[in-house]
């Protein structure tokens, strides 16, 4: 018996596609071309094509200096950091999302969750810096002081930094990102809660037992897609948030705001693009490096 | 059947309409047009249609052997170097524009070397740049041997000055008098602690910047060597050898000052990160002087204006002129205009021409401005700034020569006068003219831009202890490879020295 051959007719759906796959083309494959901007001593009294190649040149400035280990370092940890509790923190406002069974509770708590990340970091910027500046900060004047506790200058110590900056990224992403887990929970079908809830189990053995693993697939996703970026940071967090104020830059530097302060004055294109090449080259291989090793441990998991 | 071929023709439709419509729009104008972009501090005008008809009429009438139009573009400070770049990188036209920094756009080959063609059509700009500032001001914008851009002709001298507030001065039972020197301040701050002891004595007169440098560049006579934003590498005085200024005495003593103003409480504790700046204290009464670098006598009078306090100013210490002193503004041609010609007989009357300068600045007399006499206008009645089709009023200190420009009623056209006497009375370094090649060296530009940045605001605003910190600098300026740009620096300037004296 032969079993017919279902065509899916799929013209329409090219069709449909085709607006975005010409933009997304023309918006984000053909600039790739540009990458040899980075290998390039760019005369633009010749011309970006006719310029004269340097190899690896344009990476130097990234490696040499001793600036280079602490500036990835920096990029590193504080991306590791930002992956795992920015995961752990939106998970939790997931599951503590689902329980709010209020209609109207949930509307007030779903525009209070994503309003932090609406904010522009230059106003962020702001907002820590009444917080912490010396003379008038509320940290300072209202907290420091009735303790008898000396006023802390707080954009001069370098230690407090990766704390207070894990705190505001925390505070403008986790919102955001638990969309995606809130989506994910409310996909887990009910009867098995109601089978576990029969069984007597409680609402932690729930959430550790059922919720935990349920959103194992989606926490893969998002960690794989923030493993690409794990060279990359946000430039408005580590230059606007610390005020540009130099005493810090141990704990602030990183790759891009490196780049952003070294090369104001130079101007130097090949230098710059030499810099944004290095970081997504090291986050593809890195994403499929990661995508490997999880295919390897659980296949169904993996993005590709 | 008929709803799908329906909806399949309704999709092709839509995706047609926004495939792009290539309207190739070829204007061959008689007159050569030459595009003009500059900077404006002003509110940019909607329409500059007719302050360009003004300007191609008047010169058809007078210079009609030129056959030149002008097409006036005008961008705000915080976007004009992206749209600069953008032009010269895709080939918009473009054909005059301010390179700043006038070194970068060097390196990138984007500026014409000018010489030939400011022999052929721009004597008048050697003219007026000679009788308005004194032989030898072009060599400034000289690099490897050519001539990349013209500055901007108008007072360069930018003395130290104390701007200080005048009803506070008179609390303290001190006068003007008494401050001729910045040792001279700290005897008038303790008066006024005791005073008012929540007005701030000293505050930077921008984020991190109390002017330490520029001080001792001036009081001690250094050559910045092309290198006012880092520094690394100086000459003092005619010595000839390069320096870390970072190493010298007069750097630690005048950083020990500084700290000794920070822990006596005349500077503001958050002085090397605040974001606000002098001038919004100064309006809130709260701040009793600043250091800054101003030309001519009139910037307490302006400051005032613009406060509304009482501010005057004292001179304390000269100028001093090195080359990235003059080619700070400079005005230069991009290196793929297609009208090279065009665009040095229009630079050309820009510099010399009255009308033109004028019109470009205030706009169309009778509409937009009104001349009260021969060097002075004033805004039609009932309007101002804001309200006028077209002014760049702000803008007079980046185009074109100031001896020509036309002054606001109430500023003196004798201050003019002054300033431009300062031009050819303020010292020169030996080395005036030197430019520095950077091509060799961004590596350690860059680490050593970062390390400066990282020390040194907070240093000159006395934040950190200089004992310790002026160590922890000079370490990681040698790490950031200060050493190889000496030595680079006293290559090009020997060899400079060689050919030039």
């Amino acid at each position: 018996m032969t079993q017919a051959k279902k065509s899916t007719n799929t013209g329409p759906l090219l069709i449909i596609a085709a607006p975005g796959l010409v933009y997304l083309l023309i918006n984000n494959y053909i600039p790739m071309l540009g990458i040899i901007i980075a290998f390039k001593n760019v005369d633009f009294g010749k011309g970006i094509l006719n310029s004269d190649w340097c190899g690896l040149k344009n990476f130097e400035f990234l490696f040499k200096t001793n600036d280079a280990y602490i500036m990835i370092r920096n990029t590193l940890l504080y991306n590791l950091v930002f992956i795992i509790l920015g995961t752990v923190c939106a998970i939790m406002i997931a599951i503590l999302m689902y329980e709010v069974v209020t209609s109207f509770c949930s509307k007030v708590f779903q525009a209070g969750l994503i309003l932090p990340s609406l904010i522009s970091m230059v106003v962020v910027s702001y907002i820590v810096y009444a917080f912490l500046n010396t003379e008038t900060g509320f940290i300072n004047t209202s907290i420091l002081k009735p303790l008898g506790v000396e006023p802390i200058n707080w954009y001069a110590e370098a230690k407090y930094w990766p704390f207070i900056l894990v705190i505001v990224q925390i505070w403008k992403t986790a919102g955001y990102s638990s969309i995606i887990y809130i989506a994910a929970i409310a996909g887990i079908d009910p009867s098995i809660y109601e089978a576990a809830r029969i069984d007597g189990a409680g609402k932690v053995r729930q959430i550790f037992c059922i919720t935990l693993p349920q959103l194992k697939p989606t926490v893969v996703i998002m960690v794989l897609l923030a493993i690409g970026h794990i060279f990359s940071s946000d430039f408005g967090l580590f230059y606007q948030v610390p005020m540009n104020s130099g005493s810090i830059y141990n704990a602030t530097q990183t790759i891009d705001t490196y780049v952003y302060r070294a090369l104001m004055q130079l101007g130097d294109i090949g230098m710059s693009s030499a810099a944004g090449v290095f970081q997504s080259i090291v986050g593809f291989v890195l994403v499929l490096g990661a995508n490997y090793f999880v295919r390897r441990v659980d296949p169904d998991s993996a993005l590709f | 059947m008929r709803t799908r071929s329906l909806a399949l023709s309704t999709l092709l439709a839509l995706t047609v309409m926004f495939l792009p419509i290539n309207v190739f729009a070829a204007d061959k104008k008689e007159p050569e047009k030459v595009v003009v972009a500059w900077i404006s501090f002003n509110k940019i005008p909607d329409d500059m249609g007719a302050v360009d008809d003004a300007i191609n009429q008047y010169i058809q009438k007078k210079y009609p052997g030129l056959n030149i139009a002008i097409d006036l573009q005008l961008y705000g400070p915080a976007e004009y170097n992206q749209k600069i770049n953008l032009a010269l990188a895709s080939g918009t036209p473009m054909d005059i524009f301010d390179p700043l920094p006038l070194g970068a756009f060097v390196a990138k080959n984007q500026l014409l070397p000018l010489e030939s063609l400011i022999d052929k059509y721009g004597q008048g700009i050697k003219k007026m740049v000679d009788k308005d500032f004194g032989p030898g001001v072009m060599k400034t914008t000289v690099f490897n041997g050519h001539q990349y851009s013209i500055p901007v002709n108008k007072g360069m001298a930018l003395n130290l000055t104390v701007v200080y507030d005048k009803d506070l001065l008179a609390l303290t039972g001190y006068t003007e008098k008494d401050i001729n020197s910045l040792q001279d301040l700290p005897k008038i701050f303790d008066a006024l602690k005791q005073k008012k002891p929540d007005v701030i004595p000293f505050a930077p007169i921008s984020t991190g910047d109390t002017m330490l440098l520029r001080y001792l560049a001036n009081k001690y006579e250094v050559d910045t060597l092309s290198d006012m934003s880092t520094m690394a590498g100086v000459v003092f005085g005619n010595s000839g050898k390069v320096v870390n200024l970072y190493e010298s005495k007069e750097f630690a003593e005048g950083v020990r000052m500084m700290r000794d103003w920070y822990t006596k409480g005349y500077l503001p504790k958050d002085a090397a990160t605040s974001q606000a700046n002098s001038q919004q204290y100064f309006g809130a009464g709260r701040l009793f002087c600043t250091l800054g670098g101003y030309g001519g006598n009139q910037i307490g009078v302006a400051i005032s204006q613009q406060t509304g306090r009482n501010i005057g100013a004292k001179h304390i210490v000269s100028f001093y002129f090195d080359s990235q002193a003059v080619n700070l503004v400079t005005t230069g041609i991009a290196s793929n205009t297609k009208v090279p010609e065009a665009a040095m007989k229009m630079l050309n009357l820009i510099y010399t021409d009255e009308f033109v300068i004028n019109t470009m600045l205030y706009g169309i007399e009778g509409r937009d401005y009104i001349k009260v006499d021969s060097h002075h206008w004033k805004y039609p009645d009932g309007k101002d700034a804001n309200t006028v089709p077209y002014t760049a009023s702000l803008c007079t200190g980046v185009l074109g020569s100031e001896s020509l420009q036309y002054q606001p009623v109430g500023m003196s056209w004798d201050d003019v006068l002054q300033k431009l006497k300062d031009n050819q009375k303020t010292k020169r370094s030996p080395y005036f003219g030197f430019n520095f090649d950077t091509s060799a060296l961004k590596n350690e530009i860059g680490a050593i831009t970062n390390v400066y940045n990282q020390y040194i605001p907070a240093l000159i605003c006395g934040a950190l202890d200089p004992d310790t910190t002026i160590q922890k600098l000079n370490k990681a300026l040698k790490d950031a490879g200060i050493d190889r740009v000496i030595v680079e620096k006293q290559k090009q300037l020997d060899a400079w020295v060689k050919t030039n004296k």
